[in-house]
């Protein structure tokens, strides 16, 4: 109690959001209080009942002379702090007993020092904890337990001091709550779109593409630079125009296993890297690679290109109690608050367009992207094109 | 009793010796406990105190501040007119002393400001029993309980552990409680050189020469690099402080006992609970202590410990000026 009493005079004194998260974190890590209810102190979630200036003076009067009472309150100036630093007594008691609210206020006041009194007093006469943002305490406390400030969020809402559950699961001897974060009200989104923007692209029939290592080449023998397709057929740039391949293309690839015109195909910048992508369903599978934990959890999705996977795209995921466990399961390695996973975790995509993005390594950007649900499986984590729907 | 001691306008009088303990006016003959300003002023004709007192006095009020010095060390009994008076320790600062004055079969003990804690930086306070007691109360209420030195020299530690990249500001009074500090700071372990504001300068190069190890005190000045991570002392009005530009985003520390309650901290972001005063229960402890019959209290509001006398049955009143 006696160091949680200091850390609040301390955290009302600090300057800026640094200070105090270096001082929460620095109480995470090293009080030995029951830190469920320190972080009900620390978050205002404590409602004892209140008492009275009165009464408080009255139960101070039982200890101390009244006479020396009235000249210590004329000094002070403020009959609860009064109280705090006048009663008589030292000590220390672990926070849980303190806050709990089970034990007569007298014998709390018995067994503190003045710090701690002058912490409880305060409790008891309602006033709320100022200086520190309960997401401030929410970081702090995520950060010392490695999970996602908004799970820690969820569950202080959701459960009641000293949160067992929470605890039990931050310290790794409880299964892992089924919260849901709670996150802001995202602004309505517009409708998606029934036509991409591509699909506007009709062109003459009849043209055919053939490709030869790598490069593909008009039936007159013009060489295609093929980036964007028309999410309904086959398409391709040829000076500066866009042509629909209506045709079979004689690709000699993987197509074979795709309806024709579900897919796009994509060539990265100038290099003889080509993507082919399901296009007309506008869903994707693949596999989750990297998971950040931070505010919220996101995962970036790899899609391969030529043998090696690259980030597709970083989205923020559903299950994200769930996807915080699996990142620190499966962790391969760890770059900040980012994981880089091994394989068991898949997600479905669904996007609303498709955008050429040269200086990406793949070549394009999702527009409109969210995941419809993840698939746990175990598994490659190279995407493996028969994965694609 | 009170022909040991009575009150006159500018002071304390001892009328058998002929002398006044700390007066506020221009006197003949001055007995000062130690170099705090409202207990050493300027224009004494004699300035008896301890050694370390006269020290300091001469960089406080210099030289031409008083007449003639009459150094008198702790324990050394002197005869002045029908009196005998001699210093001990009151545990307030270097060189702080009680006046014990001794006629007709009577001592009455003056403290000055005194303290019971632990200190290094000077000599601790002793107990003299006495007939009359003249006893400060800067903190004489029950309200001022302090919590013990260390603790707070163990928050000042955490803080520079917390913030190693921060300049720590220590606001702490020029004489005593600056070197306090940077000695708890000696004894806690640091080691590096601690900056001082030059107004504290001359009094810590007192306090070295008198054996108080203190360490290296370079004086901050403008210009130059950061002071990132360093600490510096300076006194609490904040005057002549160009030097600040060379500090971003320090860590106010100050130290008083003032700070109890934590509601009068005013703007520092860390205010340790320390004072080179008695608390109330050294305060009471030191009355009983005594055994004295009859209590003045000075430099403070009396009443409380005045009520607490009589309740003690203590005879006691206030001679605050």
């Amino acid at each position: 109690m006696k160091r949680l009493a200091e850390l609040l005079g301390d955290l009302a004194q600090a300057p800026h959001a640094n200070a105090r998260m270096r001082q929460l974190s620095d109480y995470f890590e090293n009080a030995s209080d029951d830190l469920g209810w320190s972080v009900a102190w620390l978050t205002n979630a404590l409602s004892p009942p209140r008492q009275s200036p009165t009464k408080l003076r009255k139960m101070a009067e039982e200890r101390v002379d009244p006479e020396l009472f009235r000249l210590s309150a004329a000094a002070i100036g403020d009959i609860g702090e009064t109280v705090a630093l006048i009663w008589p007594g030292a000590g220390d008691l672990p926070v849980q007993v303190v806050a709990a609210g089970d034990a007569k206020l007298a014998d709390l006041l018995d067994q503190l020092d003045a710090v701690a009194r002058v912490a409880l007093i305060r409790l008891i006469a309602g006033r709320k904890i100022k200086g520190v943002k309960a997401t401030e305490v929410h970081q702090a406390l995520a950060a010392r337990f490695d999970v996602d400030a908004g799970l820690i969020a969820g569950a202080l809402i959701q459960e009641n001091p000293p949160y067992t559950n929470l605890f039990e699961w931050l310290t790794n001897e409880g299964p892992a709550p089924n919260w849901v974060p709670p996150r802001p009200p995202s602004l309505p989104r517009l409708p998606k779109s029934p036509r991409p923007p591509f699909s506007a692209w009709k062109l003459p029939e009849g043209v055919s593409v053939s490709v030869e290592n790598g490069r593909a080449f008009s039936d007159d023998g013009v060489e295609l630079k093929l980036k964007v397709g028309a999410p309904d057929g086959w398409g391709f740039f040829h000076d500066g125009e866009v042509f629909n391949v209506t045709a079979t293309p004689p690709l000699d690839d993987p197509l074979e296993s795709h309806d024709q015109g579900q897919a796009l195909l994509i060539r990265s910048g100038d290099t003889d890297d080509w993507s082919i992508w399901p296009a007309a369903s506008h869903t994707i599978i693949c596999p989750v690679t990297f998971i950040e934990i931070g505010r919220g959890v996101n995962v970036t999705l790899g899609i391969a290109v030529s043998g090696e996977v690259a980030p597709l795209i970083k989205l923020a995921t559903p299950e994200a109690t769930k996807v915080s466990a699996f990142a620190r399961k499966a962790v391969i390695d760890k770059f900040g608050p980012v994981r880089q996973v091994g394989p068991g975790l898949w997600a479905e995509l669904s996007y609303e367009a498709i955008s050429p993005a040269p200086r990406r390594k793949i070549g394009v950007a999702l527009k409109g992207a969210e995941i419809n649900h993840l698939i746990w499986k175990d598994g490659p984590a190279t995407p493996d094109l028969s994965e694609i729907t | 009793m009170t022909d040991i001691l009575e009150m006159r306008p500018e002071g304390i009088f001892c009328p058998a010796g002929g002398f006044f303990v700390d007066p506020m006016r221009r006197v003949a003959k001055a007995v000062v406990t130690h170099g705090h300003a409202d207990h050493l002023r300027r224009g004494m004709g004699e300035l008896i105190a301890t050694p370390e007192t006269i020290a300091i006095a001469d960089v406080r009020i210099g030289r031409g501040g008083y007449g003639v010095a009459a150094p008198l060390p702790y324990g050394e009994r002197r005869r002045m007119g029908d009196a005998t008076i001699w210093l001990a320790p009151a545990g307030h600062c270097l060189g702080s002393a009680q006046v014990v004055i001794e006629a007709e079969g009577k001592r009455a003990v003056i403290t000055g400001d005194c303290k019971r804690d632990a200190d290094p930086s000077c000599t601790p306070f002793d107990v003299v029993p006495c007939d009359l007691f003249v006893t400060e109360a800067t903190f004489g209420a029950p309200v001022w309980r302090f919590p013990p030195p260390e603790t707070q020299i163990a928050r000042l530690m955490k803080s520079l552990r917390l913030f190693p990249d921060r300049t720590h500001i220590i606001h702490a009074y020029s004489l005593g409680k600056a070197q306090r500090l940077i000695a708890e700071l000696r004894l806690a372990g640091w080691s590096e050189p601690m900056y001082v504001h030059r107004a504290l300068a001359g009094i810590c190069e007192v306090y070295q020469k008198a054996g108080i190890k203190l360490g290296i005190l370079p004086a901050v000045e403008k210009g130059g690099a950061s002071l990132g991570g360093a600490i510096i002392l300076a006194p609490p009005n904040g005057a002549d402080d160009a030097w600040r530009e060379r500090v971003k985003d320090p860590v106010i520390v100050t130290a008083s006992g003032w700070n109890q309650g934590g509601k009068r901290a005013g703007g520092a972001e860390l205010p340790l609970v320390m004072s080179d005063h008695s608390d109330w229960d050294a305060l009471t402890e030191t009355i009983l202590e005594t055994g004295a019959k009859e209590v003045w209290i000075d430099h403070g509001p009396p009443a409380a410990l005045a009520h607490w006398c009589a309740g003690h049955g203590i005879a006691a009143r206030g001679v605050t000026r």
